[in-house]
């Protein structure tokens, strides 16, 4: 007959709590998340039950993925697709600021000659358009001093004709190019960003203050 | 004292790195900032500088 020991059996060890991260991969749960996230705002959109501005999601989501990279880092796990998909939503955002022309107005090659002196918007999606405004007439008393004309194309050509500087002394340019040539009056800026702004001293109307833009390709502007 | 975790640098830094891009490019469609496209491939470079410096070290001593 065996004498007590006196000692208590041992304890068995406790498990270690698991936290959320170690029971899920972070960077797999935010993965999803995210992707399904724009699912549903895309559904949302198109649905034309919300108007959603990609221009503000796509960042946020970028912030998004960078939290739970950094979640998923602190906790000892690789980044999984997060970091593709960080990748992803870079590339895009580059492509969007450099190319902020809106794809409207249509495709191929379009001249516009207004008859008039007034403010004017024109825009082409892809192709060559050309804004001719050699011959629009001008009355003094009835029509502005200035006038503003914007002309965006998304990837092509955009041209401006103006009068000879003894019709139209002043002119006020502003164009800019994603990713390609602006060439006003002969002078010529390319690469990445171009962009030329002038702004004429003199008074004498009228003044056409043109606001031109590309996101992929060359802006013109000359005298005939 | 160490609690025994480890830590992920690569993915911490480019955890740190998205924020920061993305934060850039929020406030720049919300027109508080303006990204100059001239920028990009400066900071491009140095991002990815600054990711392979974060992950020279060699296995063993990173974590």
């Amino acid at each position: 007959m065996s004498e007590p020991t006196g000692q208590r059996p041992p304890i068995p060890p406790q498990r270690p709590r698991r936290s959320v991260w170690d029971t899920f991969n972070p960077a797999r749960l935010v993965f999803g998340l995210v992707l399904a996230a724009f699912g549903v705002i895309w559904l949302l959109d198109v649905s034309d039950v919300v108007d959603v501005d990609l221009d503000v999601v796509l960042p946020i989501g970028l912030i998004v993925v960078g939290v739970a990279l950094l979640v998923s880092g602190t906790s000892g796990r690789s980044g999984g697709g997060l970091f593709g998909l960080g990748v992803v939503l870079i590339v895009i955002l580059v492509l969007t600021t450099l190319v902020r022309v809106p794809f409207t107005g249509g495709v191929g090659d379009r001249t516009e000659r207004p008859a008039r002196f007034a403010d004017r918007t024109y825009e082409l999606g892809v192709g060559k358009l050309t804004v001719d405004l050699t011959a629009f007439a001008f009355d003094a008393e009835t029509d502005p001093l200035s006038a503003a004309i914007e002309a965006n194309v998304g990837i092509g050509q955009l041209v401006v004709l103006l009068p000879a500087r003894s019709e139209v002394p002043c002119v006020s340019v502003d164009a800019h190019a994603g990713i390609g040539e602006v060439v006003v009056f002969g002078e010529s800026r390319g690469g990445l960003g171009p962009d030329y702004q002038t702004r004429d001293v003199c008074t004498g109307p009228p003044v056409p203050e043109l606001e031109l833009s590309t996101g992929i390709g060359q802006v013109e502007v000359r005298r005939v | 004292m160490s609690d025994g975790r480890r830590f992920d640098r690569s993915a911490i830094v480019w955890g740190i790195a998205f924020i920061l891009v993305g934060v850039a490019f929020l406030l720049d469609r919300l027109d508080v900032w303006s990204i100059e496209p001239e920028l990009f491939a400066p900071l491009a470079l140095i991002l990815i500088g600054v990711a392979v410096l974060a992950g020279a070290r060699r296995e063993g001593t990173s974590r």
